[in-house]
């Protein structure tokens, strides 16, 4: 292994406060790649870059700019493992780096509460830095090879956009996270609107919940159709959005029609390291990923 | 040539009745609402016009000319910040980012959705859109992590200069819409 890299933790909300056993997978998955994390202590909310930014655009850059602060401080850079939190860091950082104005304004309204920002601080995905040690690698370190797994892959869309604040190759159509899960033996397969949002994010849950959950449901329909055995993300709130969707549709109609289990980066690769289930806190999902693991394991 | 030869006739603005606040926070961010030809890369991109009324190539246009009645409709609200049209724009404008500013116009005049101004608050008063309850407390304990994640949830008086300090447009002003 390459020599161990320490990061600032964000957690945001959704991934502590709804779904910590996607914490939990990151938290024993990413030490087994030599990644170090230390807990940004008293982060808040990134803030939401939907509702947030929306409803006051200084305030979300100065809430945003104190957790990158409080990065800064620990002298880490910052990493998520939500595409929102991401977004709302790159989106941020760009901001104040384009603005020398809106940093000093930034800086004057940390000042008040004793905090120090330079916006030197870096804020990567947790992909980011599990694609930087490759898919290669990954291959290397895997002792239960997911073989026969199918994997519909939703990249999420702040993970990719808007591409010129993104560190990945430039497309249309990237393939970077499909590498990282059939480096697990499993097989990412093509699926109609792969990139197409899971239709949570810009407030729209929050108040067109109808609305939300029929784009979810287009998405778990196609990869369905498309006979996928989970369908994979790496972001809490699209986590939260394909989990609570199936659950609500399924209530409605009344009947268990919708079963397909949701999985995040970090708990597919446990497995394929050897890792059991409930570390992964797979015992802990709205909707069973049984038969992912029966399949995976036998 | 009368404008009833057209089904849809533009409503031009004459000046004075022009939201001159809408243009100017547009050309503040950089936004060069000019540079828009109306081509509708923006629409057809567009992941929430598949399912709602919103028209993004409409809302560019109606806040060029300065239209109010693109901060009063519900419209900008269905956007999902997918990014998709800022992304493929051929003018290379940042269409997502001019939405997020006709947001902000709305909101600082009340045009805001009860549930977005309730995150707004719960955000003020725990730190959090989404605060940590009883049940996951133990779902994480079970989980052997802290009951309590090392977020704000653990430093209340770090959650109150928070809301006092850094909140530069109050979560309880302005009407509900």
């Amino acid at each position: 292994m390459t020599e161990t890299q320490r990061y600032s933790f964000f957690l945001g909300c959704v991934m502590p406060n709804r779904f910590p056993n996607l914490e939990k997978s990151i938290r024993v998955v990413l030490p087994k790649l030599g990644i170090e994390l230390e807990d940004l202590k008293g982060a808040s909310c990134c803030p939401a870059p939907g509702v947030i930014r929306s409803f006051s655009e200084p305030t979300w850059l100065a809430l945003a700019s104190r957790n990158l602060a409080l990065a800064e401080k620990a002298g880490l850079d910052i990493v998520t493992g939500c595409n929102g939190c991401y977004g709302t860091f790159k989106e941020a950082l760009h901001v104040v780096h384009e603005h020398p104005q809106r940093l000093k304004e930034v800086q004057h309204i940390l000042g008040d509460i004793g905090l120090n920002y330079e916006a030197k601080t870096d804020a990567k995905h947790i992909i980011e830095i599990i694609f930087e040690i490759g898919p290669e690698k990954i291959k290397e370190l895997v002792v239960r090879p997911l073989t026969g797994l199918k994997i519909a892959v939703h990249y999420g869309c702040h993970l990719l956009k808007p591409s010129v604040l993104r560190p990945w190759k430039k497309t249309q159509r990237p393939t970077f996270l499909d590498e990282l899960v059939e480096a697990t033996g499993a097989t990412s397969i093509r699926y109609k609107d792969k990139f197409l949002c899971c239709g949570a994010g810009g407030g729209v849950r929050g108040s067109n919940v109808p609305v939300s959950i029929d784009i979810a449901r287009e998405k778990l329909d196609n990869a369905i159709n498309a006979q996928a055995d989970a369908i994979l993300n790496v972001c809490s709130f699209c986590h939260l959005q394909y989990e609570t969707a199936q659950v609500q549709i399924n209530k409605e109609i009344g009947e268990m029609k919708y079963r397909l289990p949701v999985i995040y980066y970090t708990q597919l690769l446990g497995l394929a390291l050897g890792l059991e289930p409930d570390e992964l806190g797979l015992n802990k999902h709205l909707i069973s990923v049984d038969s992912v693991l029966n399949k995976v394991l036998g | 040539m009368s404008s009833s030869s057209f089904p849809n006739p533009v409503r031009v603005l004459r000046r004075g009745e022009r939201d001159e606040e809408i243009i100017k926070a547009l050309k503040n961010e950089g936004f060069d609402i000019n540079a828009c030809m109306q081509c509708g890369t923006c629409t057809a991109s567009c992941l929430s016009g598949r399912w709602t009324a919103l028209t993004v190539r409409k809302v560019m246009r109606k806040a060029a000319l300065g239209d109010s009645s693109v901060l009063e409709s519900s419209d900008i609200w269905m956007c999902t910040t997918c990014y998709n049209c800022y992304d493929r724009c051929p003018r290379d404008l940042k269409v997502t980012d001019a939405i997020i500013v006709l947001r902000n116009l709305a909101s600082a005049r009340g045009f805001i959705h009860k549930n977005h101004r309730k995150v707004v608050q719960i955000l003020a008063k725990t730190g959090h859109a989404v605060p940590i309850n009883d049940k996951i407390q133990q779902v994480r304990k079970e989980l052997g992590l802290p009951k309590i994640p090392p977020t704000l949830a653990k430093y209340p008086e770090e959650r109150e200069l928070l809301a006092k300090t850094l909140f530069q447009l109050a979560p309880e002003e302005g009407d509900e819409q």
